[in-house]
């Protein structure tokens, strides 16, 4: 997986805004890509690109909301800002319930923009580092066999290798020998390394 | 025989009863009326209650003389006309002439050759009365029909006058006088360009008369401080009516204060109607204005920020900074526009009419309209053709008459689905301008068409039902008409035309 530069999308039917907005973005260092209409964005769009997504809630052909259904529904989880009119309330509540990480009013304050758009990106930023934390530790778990994700899971609970080997109608040198394994694909040395992957797997 | 002596009665004065008696039957042979007086007095007294169109006088009666008779005759009748003959003994010559001196016609003497000479002196003479009598009749009848015409110029409701190309008056009737009172007299100047408020369109009327030769019902406005009234209507026509006055003009005026007033109320009501529809259209498409406005509000803040950071960071050149205020000038213009736009669509009087092209107006219309239009995911198909369409019309007015109509298509296709709402807006040039409007909403539910522009028809809830009854009488105003049907596939169709205005 390639890092990506932190962008920021830009899907705007008005040629004055997207420039505009480009030009705001870069004077404080942000980098920006434009689109005229959602599906030239979701035709281009890499989600591999952290950053976030500004939209106008009103545009031709998609709207700001049917995009933003859009990509709940292929799973994209970009943070996204979305931006209304006067007037478009009811539209900026919807927004809000379906995910966006924030509401703007046009016209708007720049420093509104500005620290949406930051927050927007931290959020993104944090999320993108759960879901890669969330898909190392799937990755691992991938490594073991069923009967070794329920051996680890059972250690995790702190029960002994008698009670488990009981537990599964094993015999205890078995369950010793699974161990023994577990420790060896997730390469762990200890038991509390174990019990804390373990967590974050049945949080899940 | 001639027939026309049956008409005409000749009285005989004559005491001699053999002489009488022999005229009267060389008379009568020549088919003449004959009566006989032996007297004087019997001759004046069957007079009084008969007509004679010649008398035969014999100058010595027994109780008067022809003269005398003469005399009296003459008190009696007023205006009528004595004709006689004079008849005489040989040798009165002298008399005879005294008589023709007063006014007699003619004279025979009494001797063997009188009944021989009767027939052609009596027809003669005869011939002459009957052609003076039938003067004297056409005379009259001449003068009864000036007396009409006198009656008709004198009593007419319109101010009739009659200038000379400078400005002389020649002729007045009582309505002008009524009208202008001593501004107005014969022999002296009348300028009605005194009296106008506005001068320039005295000479629009006069050029106008000297290119026809006529002016038809021109309206004009008077000042106020005349103690005129306050709106005349003036047809005028170049007559000539004799070789001293070639170009005479007959100008006839006619007070239409009280129908103008009229007319400026009914209009004024129309112009507050019309305002109160462009409000209530405008503000049913508040939202996408709003949000068009905030378009280039949204931009112009945007760049400002740009280049304060810029500034503030030294993060751009003078260069970059300059091009981004251009930008914001740009955008702010853009503002302006829209504004601009919305503010002459709503302003309460309507503008004047000028020849356009009405292709732009249809433009014009569109772009008022987009926002809604986008907003509504409505697809707009224009087949607005390149050659002008020019039209004398209020181009506010048009538009209104176009928005209204989008503004209906857009709300009959509510309930369409979103990828099947179109509407084909159509510019034709025919012998008319044929604009039409259609869209593939619900279709009109009335079976009859013509009720949709009945003032406060409507079916919509919020409805205010006056948009199509405007409309159509804006449309015909300008000349035009404005009509509905449904299509055969889906929705309705709007069609109005404007006469064209050829160069
Ligand atoms: N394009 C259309 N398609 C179907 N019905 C129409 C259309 N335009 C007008 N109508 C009908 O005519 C009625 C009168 O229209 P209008 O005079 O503009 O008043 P309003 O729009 O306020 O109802 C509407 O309520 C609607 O029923
Ligand atoms: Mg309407």
């Amino acid at each position: 997986m390639v890092e990506q530069q932190t962008t920021v999308f830009v899907v705007d039917d008005d040629d004055g805004v997207r420039l505009s907005m480009e030009l705001l973005l870069k004077s404080v260092g942000l980098r920006s890509k434009q689109f005229s209409s959602a599906i030239d964005f979701l035709d281009n769009y890499d989600d591999h690109t952290p950053g976030c997504l500004i939209l106008d809630v009103r545009m031709p052909e998609m709207s700001g909301i049917e995009l933003q259904q859009k990509l709940n529904e292929k799973q994209i989880s970009i943070s996204v800002i979305m931006i209304s009119g006067h007037g478009d309330i009811p539209m900026a509540v919807q927004a809000l319930k379906a995910g966006a990480t924030d509401f703007l009013e046009k016209p708007f304050r720049e420093q509104d923009l500005i620290d949406a758009v930051i927050k927007a990106i931290k959020i993104d930023a944090d999320n993108r580092q759960v879901w890669m934390a969330q898909t190392a530790i799937d990755e691992k778990l991938k490594l073991l066999t069923d009967r070794e994700k329920q051996v680890a899971g059972l250690v995790a609970q702190g029960k002994a290798n008698k009670v488990i080997a009981m537990d599964l109608g094993l015999s205890p040198k078995t369950v010793e020998f699974h161990r023994a394994n577990i420790m060896d694909k997730l390469q762990m040395t200890s038991l509390a390394d174990l019990v804390k992957f373990m967590m974050n797997v049945s949080e899940r | 025989m001639d027939q026309k002596n049956e008409n005409n009665m000749i009285l005989i004065v004559e005491d001699d009863a053999g002489l009488r008696t022999l005229m009267a039957r060389v008379l009568q042979r020549q088919g003449f009326q004959t009566h006989l007086a032996s007297s004087g007095q019997y001759a004046i007294k069957w007079l009084q209650e008969n007509h004679a169109d010649l008398i035969l006088l014999d100058f010595f009666l027994p109780d008067m003389t022809g003269r005398e008779l003469v005399d009296q005759l003459r008190a009696t009748s007023q205006d009528e006309e004595i004709d006689y003959i004079l008849v005489t003994g040989r040798g009165d010559e002298r008399l005879a002439v005294d008589m023709l001196k007063h006014g007699a016609h003619n004279y025979l003497v009494k001797d063997q050759l009188l009944l021989d000479l009767l027939p052609s002196i009596v027809n003669q003479e005869m011939k002459q009365i009957n052609q003076r009598q039938r003067l004297e009749k056409t005379e009259l009848a001449l003068k009864k029909l000036e007396l009409h015409y006198q009656t008709l110029f004198e009593n007419s409701p319109l101010a009739i006058t009659l200038l000379t190309s400078d400005n002389q008056v020649v002729a007045v009737n009582d309505a002008s006088i009524r009208l202008f009172g001593s501004k107005i007299k014969i022999g002296k100047k009348f300028k009605l360009l005194d009296y106008l408020r506005y001068p320039v369109e005295f000479f629009v009327m006069m050029d106008l008369l000297e290119k026809e030769g006529y002016v038809k019902n021109f309206d004009l406005e008077l000042k106020e401080d005349q103690g005129i009234c306050q709106f005349i209507s003036v047809t005028l026509k170049k007559i000539e009516m004799d070789e001293n006055n070639p170009s005479t003009i007959l100008a006839m005026l006619q007070d239409i204060t009280e129908r103008k007033l009229a007319e400026n109320k009914v209009l004024q009501h129309q112009e507050e109607l019309a305002h109160v529809s462009r409000l209530s259209i405008l503000g049913e498409m508040a939202s996408g204005i709003a949000h068009e406005l905030n378009q280039p509000l949204c931009s112009i803040s945007n760049f400002s920020a740009a280049s304060i950071r810029m500034l503030e960071e030294s993060t751009g050149t003078k260069q970059d900074i300059i091009e981004v205020l251009g930008h914001l000038t740009r955008q702010a213009d853009r503002a302006g526009n829209i504004i601009r736009r919305i503010r002459s669509f709503v302003r309460k009087q309507s503008s004047k009419l000028l020849e356009l092209d009405v292709n732009d107006i249809l433009r014009e219309s569109l772009n008022l309209i987009e926002s809604e239009i986008t907003y509504k995911k409505i697809r707009v198909i224009e087949e607005i053709p390149d050659e002008s369409c020019m039209a004398i019309v209020d181009a506010i007015q048009i538009e209104q008459v176009v928005i209204n109509l989008m503004k209906n298509a857009i709300d009959a296709m509510t309930d369409t689905p979103q990828d099947q709402r179109i509407i084909t807006v159509k510019c034709q040039r025919r012998d008319k301008i044929v604009v039409s409007i259609c869209d593939s909403g619900s279709g009109i539910k009335e079976n009859d068409t013509e009720k949709l522009f009945e003032s406060f028809y409507t079916t919509k809830k919020e409805g205010l039902g006056i948009g199509l009854s405007l409309c159509r009488s804006i449309v015909e105003a300008h000349g035009g008409h404005l009509r509905a049907e449904n299509n055969k596939e889906q929705g309705a169709t709007f069609i109005f035309t404007l006469p064209i205005k050829r160069s």
